[in-house]
C-alpha cells in the first residue's frame, strides 16, 4: 500500500488535467484515476475511495462536478472535494457551496495553490520552481 | 410672416380670416344704409357692432396665428372696449342708437349684441390676450375661455336647429343669428387651435392610439347625441309620445353609447396593456439570453488562458536550462495576471467595469502567491483609488504592474533579506492619475543611475523582454515614466485614467 495520500482529477478539459496530474504528482500525490464525465466519475471515486478530489465545475455530459461530490460524499465522508473551477461567476460559487467544499481554486492554478489546498507547506516558487 | 405656420396654424389663420371676412361684408352692408342682410333674412346678419367685433375678432386671431403678437393684443383689447361700449348702450336704454345712425331705423332688433353675443366676444377677447401663454394659469385661463365659448354657441347652434323661435325667445339668446353663431364658432375653433399643444386639443390632435381613437370616436359621439336628442324633440313637439318616455329613451340611449365608449376605450387600454406586457417579457428574455451569452465568452476566454496557462506548465517541466525554464515561468505569470482580471469581472454581477483597488490588491496577492513572497520575507503592499476602471486600462494597467511587481520580488531583494513592494495607484486629477511600484530591496545588481531598464538588473533572464513589454505597455497607456534609485528601485508612471 503506497503511504502517499492519494488524489482523483474529474476534469473535462485534457489539457487542464495532464496540466493537474503532473503537478499533483509533483508534490507528491498519488493519481489514482481521472475522468470527464460526471456518471463514470462517482463510479470510479466509490471504488477508488481517494484522500482527494478534485473537482471541475463544469463537466461532459449530464450532471456538474456539484452533483458528482454530492453523490460520494455520503458514501465516502473523509474524501475532501477540492473544486478547480474556471468560472468564479455568482451563480457557480453558491453552487458550489451548498456543498460544503474543502477548497475552492479558481483557473489557472499553481503549485502553491495544490499544496495549500492539500494542506502541504509551499515549497519555493513555481516560476523558478525546481524539476524534483 | 416670421415662421412657417403649422398646419394648424394655418387653420387658425384661415379661421380667422373668414369670421373677419364675415365682419366686413356685415358691416360694410350697415354702413351702405340699407342693412339688406337683415331685412332679407334675421338669420344672415348680425349687429352694426358685432360686425365690427368679428372683423376685430378676425384679423386678431390671424394675428397671433402668424405670430404677430403685439396686434392680436391690442385688437383684443380694443374687443373689450367695444363689448363695455354695448353694455353701456344696454344700461343706458340706448340700444338702437347704432342701427338709428346707420340705418335710420332705431327699431331693429339687430341694434345691438345680445348678451350671448357680448359674453361670446368678452371670452374670444380674454382668450385672445392669454393666447401666448404655454403654461400656467394664463394658458388655462386661454383655453377654457375659449372652450366655454364654444359650449355657449354649441347651445345657441343647436337651439336654432332645434326651434329658432324658443331659443329667441330667451332674453340672454335674443338677436343672436346664426351667422353670428357660425362665425363664433370659426373664432373659437381657431382660437384652440392657436396653440394646439395645449389643454384637451392637443389630446385631439396628437399622434398617439389614444387621439387617433379620438379623433374617430368625438364627432361620431357628438352627432349621435344632437341626433337622437333631436328626434326626441321632434316627438314631443309633434306629441308622438309622452315627454318623460321621450326623456327616458335619450336619457337611455345616452348612457348606452356612453357606456359603450368607455368599454371600447377600456378594451383599448387593456389590449395595449398586454402588448406592452409582452413585449417586456421579450426583452427580458433577450437580455438574459445576452447576459448568459457574455458570460459564456468570458468563460471561454477565461478558459483559454487556463489552457495556455496549463501547456506552458507542462513545457517547463520538461526543460532543464533555468534561464529558459524561467522565461517559460515568466510568461505563465503574465497569463495569471490576465486570468485574474476575468476572474474578478466574472465575479461581479456587472461585468462592465471594475474598481482599481478590488483589481490591483487581488493582482498582487496572486504575485505574491506565485513567488512565495510570503516564505522570502516580502510583502507586496497596495494602495489604490477606489475608482471604476475600463476594461482596456484596466487589462494594462494590470499588465503593467506585474511587470514591476514580479520584477521587483523576484530580483531586488536579497535570499536573506526580504523587504516591501510598495504599489500605489492614484487619480491626480479627473483625467489623469499615477502608478507607482517602489521596492526597498538593495538590487541583486544596481543599474547605473537614470537607466530605465528593470532588464539591466537580469539581463540574461529575458533578453529585455520585460523592458520591452513595460516600455510597450507605457505607450499603449500613452503615459510616460520615471524611473529613479533610492533605497529601491522606483517606477513612476503618469498616464490620462481611463474610468
Amino acid at each position: 500500500m503506497d503511504a502517499r495520500q492519494t488524489v482523483f482529477i474529474v476534469e473535462d478539459d485534457f489539457l487542464i488535467m495532464e496540466y493537474l496530474r503532473e503537478l499533483s504528482e509533483e508534490i507528491g500525490l498519488g493519481v489514482t484515476g481521472t475522468c470527464d464525465v460526471a456518471e463514470e466519475a462517482v463510479e470510479q471515486i466509490q471504488a477508488l475511495h481517494p484522500d482527494y478530489v478534485f473537482m471541475d465545475l463544469r463537466l461532459r455530459g449530464e450532471g456538474e462536478g456539484v452533483d458528482v461530490a454530492m453523490a460520494i460524499q455520503a458514501r465516502l465522508p473523509e474524501t475532501k472535494i477540492v473544486y478547480i473551477t474556471g468560472s468564479n461567476e455568482p451563480a457557480s460559487l453558491s453552487r458550489i457551496s451548498q456543498d460544503h467544499p474543502h477548497r475552492v481554486l479558481i483557473k489557472p492554478v499553481v503549485e502553491a495553490d495544490l499544496r495549500r489546498a492539500v494542506g502541504m507547506a509551499p515549497r519555493g516558487s513555481v516560476a523558478a520552481g525546481p524539476l524534483s | 410672416m416670421h415662421r412657417r405656420l403649422t398646419s394648424s396654424g394655418s387653420v387658425a389663420l384661415g379661421c380667422g380670416l373668414l369670421a373677419a371676412s364675415f365682419g366686413t361684408i356685415d358691416g360694410l352692408d350697415w354702413l351702405s344704409g340699407r342693412g339688406r342682410l337683415v331685412g332679407w333674412s334675421q338669420n344672415l346678419a348680425t349687429a352694426p357692432l358685432a360686425a365690427l367685433c368679428f372683423v376685430l375678432a378676425g384679423i386678431g386671431i390671424a394675428s397671433a396665428a402668424s405670430r404677430r403678437r403685439l396686434i392680436a393684443r391690442v385688437l383684443a383689447a380694443l374687443l373689450v372696449v367695444l363689448v363695455l361700449c354695448n353694455l353701456g348702450l344696454h344700461a343706458l336704454n340706448a340700444e338702437g342708437l347704432p342701427a338709428e345712425w346707420l340705418v335710420g331705423d332705431a327699431r331693429s332688433r339687430h341694434a345691438v349684441m345680445s348678451w350671448a353675443t357680448s359674453l361670446c366676444f368678452a371670452l374670444a377677447a380674454i382668450s385672445l390676450l392669454c393666447a401666448d401663454a404655454e403654461k400656467g394659469v394664463l394658458s388655462t385661463v386661454a383655453t377654457v375661455a375659449a372652450s366655454a365659448g364654444l359650449v355657449i354657441i354649441a347651445v345657441s347652434l343647436v337651439g336654432i336647429l332645434f326651434d329658432v323661435r324658443s331659443i329667441y325667445s330667451v332674453t340672454f339668446f335674443v338677436g343672436h343669428a346664426l351667422s353670428s353663431g357660425l362665425a363664433f364658432l370659426l373664432c373659437f375653433v381657431g382660437l384652440l387651435l392657436l396653440e394646439p399643444k395645449r389643454g384637451w386639443v392637443s389630446i385631439l390632435l396628437d399622434t398617439g392610439a389614444g387621439s387617433i381613437a379620438a379623433r374617430r370616436l368625438l364627432p361620431l359621439m357628438i352627432c349621435v347625441v344632437v341626433g337622437v336628442c333631436y328626434a326626441g324633440y321632434r316627438m314631443i313637439a309633434q306629441g308622438l309620445l309622452p315627454l318623460a318616455l321621450v326623456v327616458s329613451i335619450i336619457a337611455a340611449l345616452t348612457a348606452l353609447l356612453l357606456g359603450a365608449s368607455v368599454l371600447w376605450a377600456g378594451r383599448r387600454l387593456n389590449e395595449r396593456e398586454a402588448e406592452i406586457a409582452r413585449v417586456t417579457t421579450e426583452l427580458e428574455i433577450y437580455a438574459r439570453d445576452r447576459d448568459l451569452l457574455l458570460r459564456e465568452v468570458n468563460h471561454r476566454v477565461k478558459n483559454n488562458l487556463a489552457q495556455i496557462h496549463s501547456m506552458l506548465g507542462l513545457q517547463a517541466r520538461r526543460i532543464a536550462d533555468p534561464a529558459a525554464r524561467q522565461a517559460l515561468g515568466d510568461m505563465r505569470g503574465r497569463i495569471e495576471a490576465l486570468s485574474t482580471l476575468h476572474r474578478i469581472l466574472l465575479a461581479k454581477n456587472n461585468p462592465s467595469t471594475l474598481l482599481a483597488d478590488d483589481y490591483l490588491t487581488e493582482l498582487c496577492r496572486k504575485i505574491e502567491e506565485a513567488f512565495d513572497a510570503e516564505g522570502r520575507g516580502i510583502r507586496i503592499r497596495v494602495e489604490a483609488d477606489r475608482i471604476p476602471l475600463q476594461l482596456d486600462f484596466a487589462i494594462s494597467t494590470g499588465m503593467l504592474v506585474n511587470e514591476l511587481a514580479s520584477n521587483a520580488v523576484k530580483h531586488a531583494f536579497s535570499a536573506a533579506q526580504g523587504g516591501t513592494v510598495d504599489v500605489r495607484f492614484a487619480s491626480t486629477d479627473a483625467l489623469s492619475c499615477e502608478l507607482s511600484v517602489a521596492d526597498d530591496g538593495c538590487g541583486l545588481k544596481r543599474p547605473r543611475q537614470g537607466e530605465a531598464s528593470p532588464a539591466d538588473e537580469h539581463p540574461e533572464a529575458d533578453g529585455g523582454l520585460g523592458t520591452k513589454i513595460i516600455n510597450a505597455l507605457v505607450a499603449q497607456l500613452r503615459g510616460s515614466m520615471e524611473v529613479s534609485h533610492g533605497i529601491g528601485t522606483h517606477y513612476l508612471i503618469r498616464m490620462p485614467v481611463g474610468r
